[in-house]
């Protein structure tokens, strides 16, 4: 199995959830917890992804389930599209943590369309937009709300499995107990003793937290380690001048021998073939591929959308 | 059991005492419910944790004279009282379907300490109505089709929880088999379909030594039965010899004071509206006698006075619930789902191959236990099928659809190892009736009879159909609480296993069986026709009904029609070689035995039947009827010889020229073997 990079979702504290409106250059192959609604403001995005890739037009609204992979990509013209990134736990089942929902929502597709049509969700998701900017405490409720009834709506009108798990196993899916892993991980990967710190800070046992990644994220611990060592490397071979064995120190490599294994193992190039020429990445490591747009042109075309 | 007739009657002396040394007002205030309407209203519909008898409800008691109330909890799932703690057992029509009667009897002891804990004393919850037509939105509250099986069951269900010094109530007494026409209809048969199809199991449950029996709503002959001289005085407590009280059904199950009261009517339940002061002004108007007041105040006495004399152990909430109790539960689902057809050995399903489950049909994820009438248990939990099956099997992948885009449906069937239609109906489709309108039920559900189609719905025929032939491995799951039609559908499908409501671990026990954990043993307590015009007709809403001798297996038999699953019939996951039949009579019994031996590759379990035939009666009678049956359990290549026996009283027919149950004196046909169908058994005679 291809190991896929992960992204961690940063939630405002406000709400389970993120929302913005990006133009997207392209965003590799990867993956996250949250369920990732977006919607297509202006041209064009390709995107890549289960059942089969397509080419999302202004007006077009697609549902990424949680941990499902894929990859955007621009097309030819500019686009804007508005993201509305939902927390996995706004998705449970209060009575059985064992169940994931897995929503078929795309209008690009024919075979399984939502039984009111995809027009009050594109409606939905653009007021989810507009109502995010505001800062008082209307849009703090209004949002909230919002935000429940896009899923209240995904329930009722979208088709969806459940993914069903056993009760009595021990990789239980565990939302926060999954999150507070991977964070601790993303934040603390460079240190030395950073596992023997997890095990200690979350109370579970090196086996657990072993078969809890492998099993709900389906990467190793150590997987997941390097993972977050060369994401961090990534943006200071291309944007900084730092020497590789700084970097690989900084990151926690190590070696750079190691540095150097890995890299070419996990990218293909090794870090200084990285730095020459590379892929294109974007200066912010936290949104990747996201590029700048006008404030005041989302707007316009939200309300077009309302 | 402690609280015998015998037991019972030494209290009478003692509650004839109490019953001289009370007024007349208090007399009559021990016959009537202390709940108001609007006490039980606001149970039901101001506090949305509370529901219809969260509490056990009382009726009586005299605090002067040390009579304790009668404390009412409903059931049959379990005990009806509080929410998130008591043990939801399968519902009766899936433990009858077991024909396992000491298990019976252990789920009565469960429910009877459970209500005990509930600080209830009575337990309404032995109901052994004979659906007419399988129709009938409450058939899931009782044990099948066939009078001497239901008495079995009963009267096992009413031991367990009497052995825990509870009451039980035998009800609905009688001819109660309609639902949306309950408070309206009058029935109406002939002597002897009323003597040797409806009453004998209710005879049974006396005889047995049953100490309450609840009348039901609908009428008898033009006459409430809760009012019916002939069915309370005369049958039930004159040539019976009932020992005990009768309770009304609740609310309007009495609707006139001196008709009542004169009709043998002992308590009016759950609220007094027509007893009480309304009671007291009819004696003194000299409508009622007061001896009439007497009776049923020392009955009532009497019997309180016995089981709570006996009940000694304190028993406390710990047991509500309990470990214990939900493993019966649990045994109880797996011994009564039965499977009805297995093409190609398709079942069990091997765990180790079956690596991507898909489960179709909108049941497949609910918490289906049956209805939301007077007979919903709450318990803390209920496993669903889908959560069953990927317990059962952690490591497959289980992946659930409620199937509303075939196009979808078949594409995820045709991906997967194994796929498990799950099917039938909910307290929408059948249950206790109320109203039309959700809105209008307490219940919150439509429920009634079905009185449109004894089949699947439209959509989920169309979805077997259609999706069905894409896998191989596809079973079909029917919940429900008596038959399906499986006709249009059944050859679409290779595996059909009828799960009935299977109670709070059904998922679990579903999923065993799929998977082979645990060998099916259920055997249908009713027949599978070919046509539903096969059955008895019913016309569901109206005022009067006809019920004909016949009805289920006798009626098909009878009328030489072949059934598409006859009655008694289930598969298992091994094979049964019976021989050396043999058949016989004693003094008072007649007698069939067998030798049984497991022939397959499994621990298995039969249930083998004994049914007597009358084809040499001078009267009109059943082809053949069950009088017997006995579970026998046998590991791979074991032999046991299985001896069933049966009163030769429960031979008779009711003579209505003597009034009498005779014994006709002529030669038998008896059977042994492992359904009601011709070459499942093997057949002698006796003759008498």
């Amino acid at each position: 199995m291809r190991s896929y990079i992960f992204e961690a979702i940063e939630h405002g504290k406000k709400y389970p959830a993120k929302v913005f409106v990006t133009s997207i250059e392209h965003s590799s192959f990867h993956w996250h917890y949250e369920y990732e609604l977006i919607l297509v403001l202006k041209g064009t995005l390709s995107v890549n992804a289960s059942p089969k890739p397509a080419v999302l037009q202004a007006g077009d609204i697609i549902l990424f389930n949680s941990k499902a992979i894929h990859e955007l990509q621009r097309t030819q013209e500019d686009n804007l599209c508005l993201f509305i990134q939902m927390n996995q736990c706004l998705f449970s089942d209060f009575k059985d943590m064992n169940k994931t929902y897995h929503f078929y929502l795309n209008s690009k597709t024919d075979d399984l369309q939502p039984k009111n049509g995809y027009r009050s969700f594109i409606q939905l998701a653009a007021n989810i937009g507009i109502e995010f900017q505001r800062s008082d405490i209307v849009g703090y409720y209004r949002m909230k709300s919002l935000l429940y009834e896009l899923i209240a709506d995904l329930f009722e009108y979208v088709p969806y499995e459940i993914h069903q798990k056993a009760a009595t196993s021990k990789e239980n899916e565990n939302p926060v107990l999954l999150m507070r892993i991977i964070e601790f991980i993303q934040e603390n990967f460079m240190k030395d003793n950073m596992l023997d710190e997890l095990y200690k800070e979350i109370g579970v046992s090196e086996k657990t937290v072993y078969r809890f990644l492998k099993c709900n994220v389906g990467v190793s611990t150590k997987e997941l380690i390097t993972a977050c060592k060369i994401e961090a490397a990534k943006p200071l071979l291309k944007f900084s001048d730092k020497s590789i064995n700084f970097i690989a120190d900084k990151c926690g490599f190590g070696s750079e021998n190691t540095f150097y294994r890995v890299f070419k193992k996990e990218v293909g190039v090794t870090p200084n073939e990285y730095r020459q020429n590379g892929t294109t990445l974007e200066k912010n490591p936290d949104v990747k591929g996201y590029l700048s747009f006008s404030q005041k042109e989302a707007a316009e075309l939200l309300n077009k959308y309302i | 059991m402690k609280c015998t007739k015998k037991y019972r009657l030494a209290y009478t002396e003692q509650a004839q005492r109490i019953v001289s040394s009370l007024s007349l007002e208090e007399k009559v205030s021990l016959m009537g419910g202390n709940v108001s309407l609007q006490e039980m209203l606001a149970d039901m519909t101001a506090d949305a944790n509370k529901h219809y008898n969260y509490i056990p409800y009382p009726a009586g008691g005299v605090k002067k004279a040390d009579v304790p109330p009668m404390l009412f909890c409903d059931g049959p799932r379990g005990v009806v009282c509080g929410n998130g703690k008591s043990t939801c057992f399968p519902v009766s029509m899936l433990r009858g379907a077991s024909f396992d009667t000491k298990l019976e009897e252990k789920i009565g002891h469960a429910i009877g300490r459970e209500v005990r804990a509930f600080g209830g004393n009575l337990f309404a919850g032995v109901c052994i109505n004979l659906p007419y037509n399988p129709g009938w939105g409450r058939s899931q509250e009782t044990y099948g089709e066939e009078s001497f099986h239901l008495g079995e069951m009963g009267s096992s269900l009413m031991r367990g929880v009497q052995e825990e010094d509870v009451i039980a109530c035998i009800k609905h007494y009688a001819f109660n088999q309609m639902e949306i026409s309950r408070f309206k209809v009058s029935v109406d048969c002939d002597k002897r379909t009323e003597r040797e199809v409806f009453l004998p199991h209710f005879k049974r449950c006396i005889d047995e030594g049953a100490a309450s029996v609840m009348s039901s709503y609908n009428l008898y002959k033009g006459t409430q039965c809760g009012h019916h001289n002939y069915l309370l005085n005369e049958v039930l407590k004159g040539e019976w010899d009932f020992d005990g009280f009768v309770m009304s059904d609740f609310i309007w199950g009495v609707k006139d004071t001196v008709e009542a009261a004169n009709g043998g009517q002992d308590m009016e339940m759950c609220c007094t509206q027509f007893f009480g002061e309304k009671l007291v002004d009819s004696v003194r108007a000299g409508k009622v006698p007061e001896s009439r007041i007497d009776d049923a105040a020392t009955r009532i006495i009497r019997t309180l006075l016995a089981f709570e004399d006996s009940y000694n152990e304190k028993i406390d909430e710990s047991v509500i619930g309990c470990k214990d109790h939900i493993a019966l539960a649990l045994q109880s689902a797996r011994e009564g789902i039965t499977l009805i057809k297995n093409e190609n050995n398709v079942l069990p399903l091997d765990k180790g191959n079956v690596k991507r489950v898909v489960v179709l049909g909108k049941l497949g994820e609910k918490e289906v236990i049956g209805d939301h009438g007077s007979s919903q248990v709450h318990p803390a939990y209920i496993v669903t099928p889908v959560q069953g099956i990927a317990n059962v099997n952690p490591k497959a992948e289980v992946v659930y659809y409620n199937g509303e885009n075939i196009a979808h449906a078949k594409k995820l069937a045709a991906d997967a190892d194994a796929v498990v239609f799950v099917v039938g109906y909910d307290h929408d489709d059948e249950g206790e009736y109320i109203s039309e309108d959700q809105n209008d039920a307490y219940t919150g559900a439509i429920g009634g009879d079905r009185k449109n189609s004894l089949g699947l719905h439209a959509d989920e025929i169309t979805l077997i159909k259609e999706v069905g032939p894409v896998n191989q491995n596809s079973i079909a799951v029917l919940i429900g609480g008596n038959m399906i039609m499986i006709e249009e559908w059944k050859d679409d499908v290779s595996a059909i296993l009828m799960a009935y409501y299977a109670g709070m671990e059904g998922g679990t026990a579903i999923a065993e069986i799929l998977f082979g954990d645990v060998n099916p043993s259920g055997k249908l307590p009713f027949v599978i026709p070919f046509k539903e015009s096969d059955l008895p007709q019913v016309d569901w809403d109206t005022q009067s009904q006809w019920y004909d001798y016949y009805h289920g297996y006798t009626k098909l038999e009878k009328e030489g029609v072949k059934p598409s699953v006859p009655y008694g019939f289930g598969l298992s996951y091994t094979s049964f070689a019976l021989g050396n039949a043999s058949f016989g009579t004693t003094k008072d019994t007649v007698t069939a035995s067998c030798s049984i031996t497991n022939t397959g590759g499994v621990n298995g379990t039969q249930v083998l039947q004994m049914y007597v035939g009358f084809k040499n009666s001078s009267v009109d009678r059943p082809v053949k009827i069950l009088r017997g049956f006995e579970r026998v359990s046998l590991r791979p290549g074991e032999s046991k010889v299985v001896t069933i026996d049966c009163p030769i009283e429960q031979l008779c027919w009711y003579n209505t020229d003597t009034e009498k149950m005779e014994i006709e004196h002529m030669e038998y046909e008896i059977y042994i073997g492992t359904s009601s169908a011709n070459e499942d058994l093997l057949s002698g005679t006796f003759i008498l």
